[in-house]
């Protein structure tokens, strides 16, 4: 295991977090943390791959096809990327077919427990924001699918 | 009256040689760019949790004959796909891109990071997502 992947794990018990570490091709270290809000009664994962330069913290918010309407598409789009500029360390993205997630990167040169903190947090955040904001606005729920069959490229 | 995390940001942007704008009133320094022989101006606000970086890169009236799904797909797969570049359409519609870094984590390191992100994801817009969704990108004044 890589010595940043030993600090992502020592930070993950500072926080108190139960992980799950899942070895994937390629270079990629990656963990999976389960994660509840339950004042959302939200449950999903946030994952964690250790792979180059960068620690990335992703998880999705629904599958391509849940929208299948190009007006709302477009509508939910412009309410992400907008949301995007307002929210500091949120950024939410999709994936080469379409499916939506939110994404955090802090470079490993830089990485401290408080940017690990910050970074990860964001995660749940972005979803929160998305369930009280977005979902109403756009009349959009989100499904939090199951990262386990799902590449972040895919 | 300047703050220190100012004076801070200051101290990096003197160290790295680079000429800047001071607004104090408005906790705000301004940077120009020359990308691809445009202006373009780096912003660099200080709020209460965060410093924000930011680049408007294309403004809304360039957009008027752009497919908006088009355009927000490719900012959106761009943002998953480069680590450190978030592209945002701001409330008036324009296209930028920003960056955020905590004022208790601030490093010259991370103000580094943020400094050359913005520039490199201006000219990704220009490459990658103007040139394929026939946008013209003019910048803001002679380079």
């Amino acid at each position: 295991m890589s010595e940043i992947l030993d600090t992502v794990i020592t930070y993950l018990k500072s926080m108190h977090l139960s992980y799950e570490i899942k070895p994937i091709k390629g270079e990629i270290n990656r963990i999976k943390v389960p994660y509840r809000v339950p004042e959302q009664n939200l449950q999903f994962d946030v994952v964690i791959d250790v792979s180059g330069n960068f620690v990335r913290f992703w998880t999705l918010l629904m599958l391509h096809n849940k929208i299948r309407s190009k007006k709302k598409r477009e509508k939910l789009y412009l309410e992400l990327l907008q949301a995007n500029g307002h929210l500091a360390e949120i950024k939410y993205f999709i994936t080469k077919r379409g499916d939506v997630g939110i994404v955090g990167h802090e470079g490993i040169k830089v990485l401290t427990i408080d940017g690990f903190r910050d970074e990860f947090r964001a995660i749940p955040y972005g979803i929160v924001y998305f369930t009280t904001v977005i979902a109403k606005k756009t009349k959009i729920s989100l499904t939090l699918p199951s990262t386990d069959e799902l590449s972040f490229y895919t | 009256m300047m703050t220190s995390t100012m004076e801070k940001i200051e101290g990096y942007l003197k160290e790295m040689n680079l000429t800047y704008r001071v607004i104090p009133a408005e906790d705000r320094i301004i940077l120009p760019y020359s990308i691809k022989d445009r202006r373009f101006f780096l912003v660099v606000d200080r709020g209460d949790k965060w410093i924000r970086f930011f680049v408007t890169i294309v403004e809304k009236d360039a957009l008027k004959n752009v497919d908006k799904l088009k355009l927000y797909s490719a900012l959106l797969g761009a943002n998953g796909e480069l680590a450190e570049v978030k592209y945002y359409i701001t409330d008036e519609g324009s296209v930028g891109v920003i960056g955020h870094e905590g004022i208790t984590t601030l490093s010259f390191e991370g103000f580094q990071e943020e400094y050359n992100a913005l520039p490199f994801a201006v000219s990704y817009f220009i490459e990658n997502i103007a040139s394929m969704l026939d946008i013209e990108v003019a910048g803001f004044g002679e380079s």
